[in-house]
């Protein structure tokens, strides 16, 4: 045997002990879930006919409408397709039933005349069909035994060998034949259809899904069809429903914690890997629950993860569908946790100041240093970002040391050397907490009212200790003369002697509780910003995180953000994080799947904020969550609509103790951010209103799980629904063609039958109900209250069409009109701005009072923004297509220049602060900085200065 | 810049000055970021692989100054856009003679280690985070900080010999935790002819300051030193020169070039949002500058005639490149590519001259369009000359294509850096040395992270990476 035949042995016998011979390759393996549809060797095309939509998630999918999708090669012929053995899979999910059902065949099937294969469906069952040379002379049909169920995917394989004829679903054999022999008998002309029951006398339409869909010149063996029936496992296991979805919160140190509500009690698994990475995590939460939460560990920084919950059910298990999330959003303290030292008095003062700011998280300001031991014992009890100051060298230099050291400088926590302690450069109200390790060793280290300067406004703390241990009795006094007047509170313990005061809110400081501003929809913060009418009236308080990653985009017009009592909360990408609004610092944020919503101009948002919570919607769910903790107080669950479709929770505001929602049908609040239709600018179905069902109201605190009442609607559209004065005002649609309506988003038919509806909040009493009687807001319609106003802007026919009623009673006071500024970059979608006196509907404002308008124009929008008002100004996107502001009192324009705001509402003002989380920064489109900031008043700085 | 005579060997044998010649011209330093004032990346140093690890300094992972760039622009339905401000994304080192020195972002301070140990040698802080890499030149070591600050301290001991600032009242801000200056300097420092560069600047409604001082004493005034204020700018990354330009990358905005005597602006280069803050400069008077993505670019590097700014040509999906013996390597797409550089330049420079000429009808059309004349005469002669532009163009690229000498599949992109016979590229867990000739890979070794830094002196190999990580690598 010479060398060569050696080597052909080896390679055969290499062939035969690897199955490297066995796997079968495809003649057709169509790439479905692309607009063009090539098989894998990108030869042959299908011819896409119809409607044609995709879907990505979550898999690649076509959808097939069951009405006019198809798809065709017109140019194959029998010769092209398996002769004697075939294999024809395909993994669907079944939209309807059909007396005559194909996915895809080559057949003729008229009375006697039938020739061909098809693997499709017959009613609720699913078939597959051969005829050949040596059969009866008909196709045989076989029909799974068991029912299909819609909405659900299925791996379907038929298989001919020339011998039998097998029939599997989910890797299963469900029916086999011995009726035909031989080669397929293929009729001369048939067509090479996919999506459709074709030959010459019929012609049925599939409706449903494919994934995949595979034609081989081989009869696979079982073993094959399991192991692609396998491979598919996540989309064929039946799907797990969640009562609400898992929301996941960073802790530090790698770790995260994952909670999630099932309907019913399940015992689960929270399988975790990292992306491109086979190693599995398994956590197991073992007991039958409904609620759960399990904890993961060992997370890899900047680290992209995909996680599966698989729980027990009757029917075998179930499976979520795979949720990501990415370690680079991990924002807490890094994972090496400081080392605890010997007690000292640092230690015990530490842990007192953050008892006493009754926060772990935030920026604290270590005023006058003694060796840098404080700090460190902040920042190792605590989560805080920690800064040092002095005005000593050598005192920064050995803190400096000393932290390094420890491994948490320039982590966790740094120090500045300031030439004069008195008046450090540090921007006033930053730190959430103020301490001084000078004062602790008996040092009188600077100023108090430095120290004050320093406290974050509306709950800012200053914890002065001195230990008493070494105090003389000068330094003693001279350390009560300094904070005498300083209305500090004294006290003394056995160890030290304490003086601490808390920071009240700034006067004239406002907040952003709601989409707009306030739940009447005013676009008004009503903050004062420290008599700001101008970008040169603010300073740069903060900027940084989080970064234009964490968005969706720029275009898709999210939510708002929120702010008050000094946190500002954004939305990103299926996520959410609050910030301390004058540091900038994290202080909480949730990676919630469900957590998204689009289109703001034609729906309302999906959060709202009060005192005490932020109520967070995510689909049946609003979530209830400590503002300054995001801990989850309650979870409330949208009342269901009785024999109704399947809803989901809408509208969401807050009024007196009431907690205001709506039901929407499930699907209805727009999501997709991919394309130009995500843009939800041009004229057309982006501007389809979402509208709900039902009105209803929840005890605000989140103790009762039972509204306190609900009110069933026909269409109430979202983006009209206001608060104001214990009343629920908004518009309604009582169409009788509405009813079928399928997708809760609705056109034109809205302008008929249109109603001006008032409620009181408490019961929901119907207070009145009046015929609209507006133009058609075929662009966008909103309605807004202020004390004593009810105004309806509705958007349409190239014009603004403002109106004006009394809330009372629903009375029209006036109406005006005028021309929009154009019909694209939301020149045709502005929201109106109130404050006490006026209107302000771009480019006029009208007296509230009268209808009069002021020709005094008001700056002028550029791209997609909309206008938010303060005391003294509008803050809009304008000069240069940057985030500018438009003096009320004066007319005067400034701008931020380079500084982009998102395509809808992303600045705004709060706190006393205008608040600009990061939301253009997906435009690849120009010179923008990208990043977050919050601008402080100059005259806040100034005052220091004086 | 090559090693002194310090390296020379005292035995002054005929052999010996052999020898010496040899290694002198073999032996080169890297004093600054990208080896030297033009970013050439560059060295005259021969590695000899295979290279075995020396030491690895362990350091906490770097806070770059900014965030990544958004995921995609779903709009225009672009995906992996490219970051235009990712200059800190590792402690990049330079390395003269027996030292190593490195800003951190993280610490805040700058590092001198023995190259032979990695054992730090000394450490200077600062208020604030120090970004780009310092520089060496006669001695001192130059550097930024976010504080506000620019350092000179003695390279050997880290005492400091001046610290300089344009702004006489600070005022600090909060970024990510830290109280950094309005005016951080986050462009290092450039050394030349004695003056040392630089810029202080973040907010483009705040001034930014272009500053030239004397480099020895830190003194401002003189020939060819100045400070210029000028408000719009947001001037970051490393700056590179040639012997009369100063050229400044701004993030997500365009870069702009000074004259390098009176700091003068002299324009921008390409459109607006065309930024990046990656910049080489070549002795032939070309500035290749990117990864930018401006509405359906591909974050490639682009390439202007320093002089003119006219547009050349796009490198596309190009990250990194290096110019060296008359080759263009470039990394990107998962490739690793020589380009004949003799014959590039010059159809290139023919290839934008006529891609003005297509800019310039394109936008008279425009202009004729919008006056209602675009059927005219005129417009039809615009349109002539477009329509053979973009044929000259068509045919030029074709030739263009062709001067791609060889190209291989790898899957180091994020780093390149050409020793006389290999070219070094930085990967996401690893780094390879490939042959300048062919192409061939030569050697490889794993590191932890992704290797965004290279450099070499003193026959070692430096890689820098995200997780905080330097390693040296010295030859077997």
């Amino acid at each position: 045997m010479n060398s060569k035949l050696l080597t052909r042995w080896g390679a055969l016998l290499w062939i035969a002990t690897t199955g490297f011979a066995a796997k079968p390759q495809p003649l057709h393996d169509w790439r479905l879930g692309r607009l063009l549809v090539p098989d894998a060797n990108g030869k042959h095309y299908a011819q896409v006919e119809g409607r044609v939509t995709v879907e990505t998630a979550p898999v690649r999918a076509m959808i097939f409408d069951g009405e006019t999708t198809r798809l065709e090669l017109p140019d194959t012929t029998a010769a092209d397709l398996p002769q004697r053995a075939i294999t024809v899979e395909m993994c669907v999910m079944m939209g309807h039933t059909a007396r005559w059902g194909g996915v895809v065949g080559f057949l003729q099937d008229n009375g006697k005349y039938e020739k061909g294969w098809l693997l499709g469906y017959e009613n609720d069952r699913f078939s597959f069909a051969v005829a050949s040379v040596g059969g009866p002379g008909r196709l045989t049909y076989l029909k799974s035994p068991k029912p299909f169920a819609l909405g659900r995917w299925y791996h379907v394989a038929g298989v001919y060998d020339g011998a039998a004829m097998r029939l599997y679903v989910n890797g299963r054999q469900v029916a086999q034949s011995a009726a035909q022999k031989g080669d397929i008998d293929y009729p001369p002309h048939a067509w090479y259809t996919i999506g459709a029951y074709r030959d010459d006398n019929e012609n049925y339409f599939f409706k449903g899904k494919l994934h995949q869909l595979r034609v081989y010149a081989a009869a696979l063996p079982q073993k094959v069809i399991e192991a692609h029936a396998r491979a598919l496992e996540s989309l064929l296991i039946q799907p797990l429903e969640f009562a609400a979805e898992p929301r996941l919160r960073f802790l530090p140190g790698g770790r995260a914690r994952v909670r999630w509500d099932l309907a019913a009690p399940a015992a689960c698994v929270l399988e975790c890997e990292r992306k491109g990475d086979a190693e599995r995590i398994r956590i197991e939460s073992k007991k039958p629950a409904a609620a759960h939460e399990v904890a993961l560990s060992g997370l890899r920084p900047k680290t992209a993860y995909t996680y599966r919950i698989r729980a027990s059910g009757l029917d075998g298990d179930l499976l979520s569908k795979a949720y990501s999330f990415d370690t680079t959003f991990d924002y807490t303290r890094p994972p090496t946790p400081p080392t605890r030292l010997a007690p000292a008095a640092e230690t015990d003062a530490a842990r007192r100041a953050i008892a006493a700011a009754g926060m772990r998280r935030g920026l604290c300001v270590v005023y006058g240093l003694e060796g840098g031991r404080l700090a460190y014992e902040v920042a190792r009890q605590s989560e805080m970002v920690v800064v040092g100051v002095d005005d000593s060298p050598p005192r920064v230099a050995a803190a400096r040391q000393f932290l390094r050291r420890q491994g948490v400088y320039g982590v966790q926590v740094s120090v500045r050397l300031a030439s004069d302690l008195a008046a450090v450069p540090m921007p006033t109200g930053l730190a959430d907490l103020v301490v001084s390790e000078a004062w602790l060793r008996g040092r009188r280290a600077g100023s108090v009212q430095e120290m004050q300067r320093l406290l974050r406004p509306d709950g800012g703390r200053l914890v002065l200790l001195a230990f008493k241990d070494g105090l003389d009795a000068a330094t003693r006094k001279a350390m009560g003369a300094a904070v005498a007047n300083a209305g500090l509170k004294a006290g003394e313990s056995a160890k030290y002697l304490e003086w601490s005061c808390a920071r009240g809110p700034l006067p004239g400081a406002g907040s952003w509780t709601h989409e707009y501003g306030d739940a009447g929809n005013s676009a008004n913060s009503w903050d004062d910003v420290g008599g700001a009418d101008g970008t040169d009236d603010l300073s740069v308080q903060w900027l940084g995180k989080p970064g234009a990653d964490f968005g969706i985009d720029r275009n898709p017009r999210m939510p708002a953000p929120l702010a008050n009592h000094g946190v500002l909360f954004h939305q990103g990408l299926n996520r959410l994080a609050a910030i301390g609004a004058w540091n900038g610092v994290i202080l909480w944020s949730l990676e919630m799947p469900a957590l998204r919503r689009v289109n703001m101009p034609h729906d309302c948002a999906n959060w709202c904020l009060d005192d005490d919570t932020l109520h967070v919607v995510a689909r049946d769910n609003v979530l209830l969550l400590d503002p300054r903790t995001g801990r989850e107080q309650a979870r409330l669950v949208v009342p269901p609509e009785p024999d109704g479709p399947a809803g989901e929770w809408g509208y969401v505001g807050r009024t007196g103790k009431w907690l205001i929602g709506s039901r929407v049908r499930r699907g209805a609040p727009f999501t997709q951010y991919w394309g130009g239709f995500a843009w939800y600018d041009k004229i057309g179905k982006a501007q389809m209103k979402v509208c709900s069902r039902a009105l209803f109201a929840f005890d605000a605190s989140g103790t009762s799980p039972t509204p306190a009442w609900v009110a069933p609607g026909q269409a109430i559209i979202n983006s009209t629904i206001t608060l104001g004065a214990g009343r629920v005002f908004y518009l309604e649609s009582r169409n009788p063609a509405l009813k079928e309506n399928t997708t809760g988003r609705f056109g034109d038919e809205l302008w008929t039958d249109l109603d001006r509806v008032c409620l009181d909040a408490a019961t929901g009493k119907e207070l009145w109900r009046r015929p609209a009687d507006i133009a058609p807001g075929k662009i966008v319609v909103y309605m807004s209250w202020v004390p004593g106003r009810l105004v309806v802007m509705s958007s349409g026919d190239k014009s603004y069409h403002v109106y004006c009623y009394d809330p009372k009673t629903g009375e029209r006071r006036w109406a005006a009109k005028h021309a929009w500024t154009r019909d694209n970059h939301s020149g045709h979608m502005q929201h109106p701005v109130l404050d006490r006196k006026a209107v302000y509907q771009e480019p006029y404002a009208y007296d509230l009072a009268t209808g009069k308008r002021w020709e005094r124009g008001m700056g002028r929008h550029e791209g997609c923004a909309t206008y938010v008002g303060v005391r003294n100004a509008l803050i809009y996107r304008g000069r240069g297509r940057s985030i500018a502001m438009w003096s009320i009192p004066s007319g005067k324009v400034t701008n931020w220049a380079y500084l982009r705001p998102s395509c809808w509402l992303s600045t705004i003002a709060g706190s006393g602060m205008v608040l600009s989380p990061e939301g253009g920064g997906g435009c690849s489109c120009g010179n923008w900085l990208e990043t977050s900031l919050g601008f402080a008043p100059k005259s806040l700085q100034e005052r220091r200065a004086k | 810049m090559m090693r002194t005579k310090r390296n020379l060997p005292r035995v002054w044998s005929p052999l010996g000055a052999l020898l010496a010649v040899c290694a002198a011209a073999q032996a080169d330093d890297w004093p600054t970021f990208g080896h030297d004032n033009r970013r050439s990346r560059v060295t005259r140093e021969r590695l000899a692989p295979p290279l075995t690890p020396a030491w690895k300094y362990a350091g906490p992972r770097p806070r770059p100054a900014w965030p990544g760039p958004a995921k995609w622009d779903a709009y225009a339905r672009i995906k992996d856009l490219a970051s235009m401000r990712d200059f800190d994304p590792a402690y990049f080192v330079i390395a003269v003679g027996d030292k190593v020195w490195f800003g951190s972002s993280t610490d805040d301070s700058v590092r001198c280690l023995d190259a032979a140990t990695g054992n730090t040698v000394w450490t200077k802080f600062t208020g604030g985070p120090v970004r780009v890499a310092p520089t060496w030149w006669k001695g001192n070591i130059y550097f930024g900080s976010d504080d506000g600050k620019v350092y000179c301290v003695d390279a050997a001991t880290g005492e400091e010999r001046w610290a300089w600032s344009p702004v006489k009242k600070d005022q600090w801000v909060v970024n990510n935790g830290k109280l950094i200056s309005t005016w951080p300097c986050r462009t290092g420092v450039l050394v030349q002819d004695g003056v040392a560069y630089f810029a202080m600047s973040l907010l483009p409604w705040e001034p930014s300051y272009l500053c030239a001082l004397d480099a020895a004493t830190g003194r401002t005034g003189g020939a060819g030193r100045f400070v210029v204020e000028r408000t719009g700018m947001a001037m970051q990354g490393a700056l590179t020169a040639s012997a009369a330009r100063l050229f400044v990358s701004q993030g997500r905005q365009n870069p702009i070039v000074f004259d390098l005597r009176t700091g003068k602006p002299l324009g921008k280069f390409g459109k607006g949002g065309n930024g990046g803050v990656w910049g080489l400069v070549t002795p032939e008077g070309v500035f290749i500058h990117g990864r930018g993505q401006n509405h359906g670019s591909d974050g490639e590097l682009r390439e202007f005639d320093a002089e003119s700014r006219l547009r050349l040509i796009r490198f596309r999906k190009a990250r990194r490149l290096a110019i060296a013996g008359g080759m263009v390597y470039l990394t990107g797409a998962g490739k690793l590519t020589a380009i004949d550089w003799a014959r590039y330049l010059p159809l290139s420079r023919e290839y934008g001259g006529h891609g003005a000429k297509l800019r310039a009808a394109q936008a008279k059309l425009k202009q004729l369009r919008k006056q209602g004349k675009d059927k005219g005469e005129e417009a039809t002669k615009w349109r002539a000359q477009a329509a053979e532009a973009r044929k000259r163009m068509d045919a030029l690229l074709k030739r263009l294509n062709a001067c791609t000498l060889w190209s291989v599949r790898t899957d180091c992109v994020r780093s390149l850096m050409a020793t006389p016979d290999l070219v070094f590229a930085g990967g996401d867990g690893r780094v390879a040395a490939f042959g300048r000739e062919a192409g061939r890979e030569r050697w490889t070794a794993t590191v932890a992270g992704k290797a965004y830094g290279l450099a070499a002196a003193a026959g070692r190999l430096f890689v820098s990476t995200d997780t905080g990580a330097i390693y040296a690598f010295r030859p077997q």
